[in-house]
């Protein structure tokens, strides 16, 4: 009962001044820390605790970039934390699964663990939904969003 | 029997439940034992050289850096087995069957079969 209240239930929103730069906004600014804290752990890799959070914001700044080279797919782009690690959740527009989309879904999955291999994550992609229907597949509470609105 | 041998039966296994699927109704569990016929296949694949996985980040893991063009087909069929047992929403049987079942689960089969042996290891079952 004594608990720090919750700023806000939805995603952690941040912005990007540029690749490098990820700017979060002051009041999300001690979940992103604890979202960050999360996934570093999920990643068990974190030995430098320094250079890891470097490479983690360049991450979310991939995927923000590609997301927004594939907006004519992609309406927003969260990354959370599961058991199993960091997932990147893609929404894509309309109301189908868009299995043709898989392929290059893939391809940035593996860019991913190409470019940022201290982030092990899987890429998933899911036909856009009211932000309480994504609540099935992630918490959205303990999400960054990269893109979208 | 060996853990290639096990890996291969239970994956045989789950292509025999698939198949016994026949309404469309259960799309969402035909996509859901389409992934567990390829992830017996992967681990089938891993007992030839480095053992088992540890769960489902290790095993993805390592197809992604160790055989990228398994999970180019693994990779579809974990994510949308998830999505089709959390999504709320029906599940086309037509596509999963196209897309998943025809497309991405037979195209592992192929690619794992094809796959080179550990030196002294037997390819397949004996007849």
């Amino acid at each position: 009962m004594c608990g720090k209240p919750r700023i806000q239930e939805g995603p952690i929103r941040i912005d990007f001044r540029s690749v490098q730069h990820v700017v979060v906004t002051p009041e999300d600014q001690d979940r992103f820390v604890t979202t960050s804290r999360e996934a570093a752990m999920a990643c068990r890799r974190a030995e430098d605790e320094k250079a890891w959070d470097e490479q983690f914001h360049r991450f979310l700044a991939h995927v923000h970039e590609w997301s927004g080279k594939h907006s004519d797919l992609v309406s927003g782009s969260y990354v959370g934390v599961s058991d199993e690690g960091l997932r990147v959740f893609l929404t894509t527009r309309g109301d189908g699964y868009r299995f043709d989309f898989d392929d290059e879904v893939s391809d940035l999955d593996l860019e991913l663990d190409r470019l940022f291999p201290n982030c092990p994550c899987t890429v998933m992609h899911l036909p856009e939904s009211p932000k309480e229907a994504l609540t099935s597949f992630f918490s959205l509470a303990d999400a960054i969003q990269t893109y979208g609105r | 029997m060996a853990a290639e041998e096990l890996h291969r039966a239970k994956a045989e296994h789950n292509r025999r439940f698939l198949a016994s699927i026949r309404s469309d109704e259960f799309a969402d569990w035909q996509a859901t034992a389409a992934f567990y016929c390829a992830l017996h296949l992967v681990e089938m694949l891993f007992a030839r050289s480095d053992g088992h996985s540890l769960g489902h980040r290790d095993r993805n893991l390592r197809l992604k850096r160790h055989h990228p063009q398994l999970w180019r087909h693994y990779r579809p069929l974990y994510s949308f087995s998830l999505y089709a047992r959390y999504e709320t929403r029906p599940v086309s049987a037509a596509v999963v069957r196209t897309e998943l079942i025809d497309k991405r689960l037979r195209l592992l089969e192929h690619a794992i079969s094809a796959e080179p042996t550990a030196p002294g290891k037997p390819t397949r079952r004996k007849r």
